[in-house]
């Protein structure tokens, strides 16, 4: 049984076709990350399976209870940090239920705060803390880490690997991080003119990224996008590898 | 005073050699003094630098009026008038007919925004509301709208009705004006945000349209309080019986200069009060936008 099925999904703007019969299934509390370069759809899949893009053609079944975070955390900034993570829950239990997920990503001590007094990192993680506390299926993250400096991503990956762990949502991430989809991902696919290109199983063989296995599959996708590094191998790391 | 200031001979080496492009050089050693001196030296708190200006502007007025600059029948003394206002509040003129303007401003004042309030909301929220109204409510704005009072006088007599309504009229219009432009320029990814969160209409206007629209309505309230002292101001011309209108109109055929004084005093007062209210108003409702930045 899996938690997504997209079938020949296909979405044109005009004249341009962004996805092309597309295919994608992703199990049930599996990560899946989707790479690609600018314009190859992914995000145009990520808001099809949020429910925010119309369905031109083919189908998509997703869970009912799924939710997303944004690039841009898209708090409200009139509600304090607890009220912006108890949007849409009912009355009664919201208070309970937001202060248990904002202690899940370490912001215990910001219930209280505004939104606008808390840094990039933070108000990320009360994203992510709103997406997690209705216990989606499917938790879909649209390039949620873009915006943050290396140190916070670093800490955010953790975060991110371990809420998974523990909730064992299905995830489609959306980013054009590499190396963030290799850490992350059971399952890497690399979408090109709105097809998946090629697809790598990682199933959490590259938490390591000191890992010989990790560069090399870092430098194949690279490859894939179109991306040569040139050929330095002991060079130092980027963190972030393909910036937009 | 600064540390990289240039000498007079640097100066006038610098523009005779104009075009050249020159290096600022030396090093400039930053503290906690020279970063802080600003602060440091409006040391004052800031309601005693407010005050100077009016208080010294007063001080003139007083000085003017000894001296005799000016003839005491064209501008009474400080002094003069603060007596005249004791007087009228004595002898109940002022309080009686203050509360009389008051309730006109209050009448008009209340329906106007709450009519402005209520239509600008509807015409941002939907495009059918917006094509029926907006055109027409714009061009009501670009009107003066106080040459209608002759008319409102011939259609309504000379009474309340015309009066109130001037003001609701001159209220309603920046209420609409803002209301509208805050509902419109909601960050639609808020809204996309919501609804990705399972919030049904009501609940995205009460809990994210409304409150990002805030701002701007807070805004247009306080012009339009602005304008209702305006509006009643003038609309008291006509027929005045009662009201600060009567005050002023009375002491203009008597050449009672000083209760005209008074009466633009306690116009101002009024103003400054509604202000106040408004800004009191802005504190607790934006909050969230954290401490605004004033010196």
């Amino acid at each position: 049984m899996s938690a997504v099925a997209v079938r020949g999904l296909r979405r044109a703007y005009g004249e341009r076709t962004v996805i092309a019969d597309l295919d994608v299934e992703i199990a049930e509390s599996e990560f899946v990350a989707l790479v690609g370069k600018s314009g190859c759809g992914k995000t145009t899949l990520l808001r099809t399976l949020a429910g925010l893009d119309p369905i031109q053609q083919g189908t998509v079944e997703v869970p009912a209870a799924r939710s997303v975070v944004f690039q841009e955390p898209r708090l409200l900034p009139w509600r304090r940090v607890w009220r912006n993570v108890s949007i849409g829950l009912k009355r009664g239990e919201g208070r309970q239920r937001a202060v248990a997920a904002l202690t899940e990503v370490g912001l215990s001590k910001h219930l209280e705060a505004w939104p606008l007094t808390l840094s990039g990192g933070e108000a990320q993680r009360v994203a992510l803390a709103r997406a997690l506390v209705r216990e989606p299926e499917l938790l879909l993250l649209d390039e949620p880490f873009g915006a943050l400096d290396a140190l916070t991503r670093i800490q955010m990956h953790e975060l991110v690997r371990e809420l998974h762990r523990r909730h064992r949502p299905a995830v489609l991430l959306v980013t054009h991080d590499v190396d963030e989809a290799l850490i992350l991902a059971d399952r890497v696919l690399v979408l090109r003119e709105g097809r998946v290109d090629e697809q790598l199983v990682t199933n959490g063989l590259f938490r390591d990224r000191l890992d010989p296995a990790f560069e090399q599959a870092r430098a194949r996708i690279l490859a894939l996008l179109g991306v040569s590094e040139s050929s330095t191998p002991a060079r130092k790391k980027p963190l972030h590898a393909n910036g937009s | 005073m600064s540390a990289n200031a240039l000498s007079p001979d640097v100066a006038t080496a610098r523009e005779q050699q104009a075009p050249a492009p020159t290096r600022t050089t030396g090093k400039v050693v930053l503290t906690a003094d020279v970063t802080q001196k600003r602060r440091l030296r409006l040391g004052v708190p800031s309601l005693i630098r407010r005050a100077v200006v009016p208080l010294l502007l007063l001080g003139l007025w007083e000085l003017g009026s000894t001296h005799g600059w000016w003839p005491a029948a064209v501008l009474p003394s400080p002094v003069t008038v603060n007596k005249t206002f004791w007087t009228l509040i004595q002898n109940g003129q002022l309080p009686s007919n203050l509360l009389v303007s008051l309730q006109r401003v209050a009448v008009g004042a209340s329906i106007g925004i709450a009519v402005g309030t209520l239509l600008g909301l509807t015409s941002g929220l939907w495009q059918l509301a917006e094509e029926a109204l907006d055109s027409t409510l714009q061009m009501m704005r670009t009107l003066p709208y106080l040459v209608m009072l002759p008319l409102f006088v011939i259609w309504f007599g000379v009474d309340e009705l015309p009066k109130i309504l001037i003001i609701v009229i001159g209220t309603s219009l920046p209420m609409y004006l803002n209301t509208f432009s805050g509902v419109r320029s909601v960050d639609p990814r808020l809204t996309e945000m919501a609804s990705t969160f399972g919030l049904n209409r009501v609940r995205l206007i009460v809990s994210v349209i409304i409150p990002a629209a805030m701002p701007a309505i807070l805004t247009g309230l306080r012009y339009s309080l602005g304008i209702s002292w305006l509006s009643l101001v003038v609309a008291e011309q006509i027929n005045a019986r009662s009201g600060l209108g009567l005050l002023i109109s009375n002491a203009e055929s008597l050449f009672l200069t000083s209760v005209l004084v008074v009466c633009v005093l306690v116009y101002a007062i009024l103003g400054l009060t509604t202000d106040l209210l408004v800004r009191i108003l802005e504190k607790r409702l934006l909050a969230w936008r954290g401490r605004s930045v004033s010196w």
